[in-house]
């Protein structure tokens, strides 16, 4: 069966509670199934700020539906949407003509995927440079306690007694330029 | 910037090669806003091609992307700021 693939993006206004605007997500799936269209992809790209002013409002929640059908879903989407109070602009873009929606489904199925392995692995390597610096401030702090003992043993003492009073003259400029910003304020 | 117009000729500035055909990998997507805005002015105007160096083709879509952006407020049609 040959589809076309369509996207319809809607903005709604951004003083809205949760149950709202899943209210319209639900009206708007509710007319996909209706219509026998398949869903692709329902993106929630959430609050933004309006490029222009659209009935007064500076920023608008946004929100993309991606799908496979015929023309009647549109007409029906677009339909509901201009009724819709909370909805403050809407526009639906043809994407393809023609489309096998068994295959266009599995690709869809096949990005979903990939973009989930791209989150996983950008969590993971957060997690890994988190893990190093945790370990790297650790080394630190026991370095910095260790540095008395290397003093006491008397071997360059003039660089480690020079060390101590640099950290002193930093401590004290920073004590000074914080309380600049106090009196600033 | 400054433009040698003697005699017809645009001077000797680097001819201007069109991004999405140097580089494949590249899309004209209307979601992009960010992308989008380098073919803007500061008005929101779009910038001629013999300005942006795109080819004939990725005009046609830079300047499909940019018009779609604007009907869902992702882009500007003009800018009264600046
Ligand atoms: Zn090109």
């Amino acid at each position: 069966m040959l589809f076309r693939e369509y996207e319809t993006i809607y903005i709604m206004r951004p003083d809205l509670a949760e149950e709202e605007e899943a209210a319209v997500a639900e009206r708007m799936s509710g007319i996909l199934d209706k219509t026998q269209a398949r869903l692709l992809k329902q993106a929630v790209w959430g609050k933004r700020k309006l490029a222009y002013e659209i009935k007064k409002y500076s920023k608008g929640v946004y929100v993309s539906l991606k799908y496979l059908s015929a023309a009647d879903t549109v007409q029906e989407l677009e339909r509901n949407l201009k009724i819709l109070d909370p909805v403050i602009r809407f526009q639906t873009f043809k994407i393809a003509d023609g489309v096998d929606v068994d295959k266009r489904l599995a690709e869809q199925a096949a990005e979903d995927a990939r973009e989930e392995a791209e989150r996983a692995e950008r969590e993971r390597a957060l997690a890994q440079q988190q893990a190093e610096a945790e370990a790297r401030a650790r080394a630190e702090a026991e370095a910095v306690a260790a540095a008395p003992q290397v003093a006491a043993t008397g071997q360059e003492p003039t660089t480690a007694a020079a060390a101590g009073t640099d950290q002193a003259g930093s401590a004290a400029a920073g004590d000074d330029s914080s309380s600049e910003q106090k009196e600033e304020k | 910037m400054a433009r040698d117009s003697r005699k017809g000729r645009r001077g000797f500035g680097r001819r201007k090669v069109c991004r999405f055909c140097v580089d494949k990998n590249l899309k004209v997507d209307f979601h992009d806003a960010n992308m989008l805005k380098y073919f803007l002015t500061e008005r929101g105007k779009i910038i001629p091609r013999r300005i942006s160096g795109n080819c004939a083709k990725h005009q046609r879509q830079v300047t499909l992307a940019i018009k779609r952006a604007r009907q869902i407020a992702l882009l500007p049609y003009t800018s009264s700021t600046i």
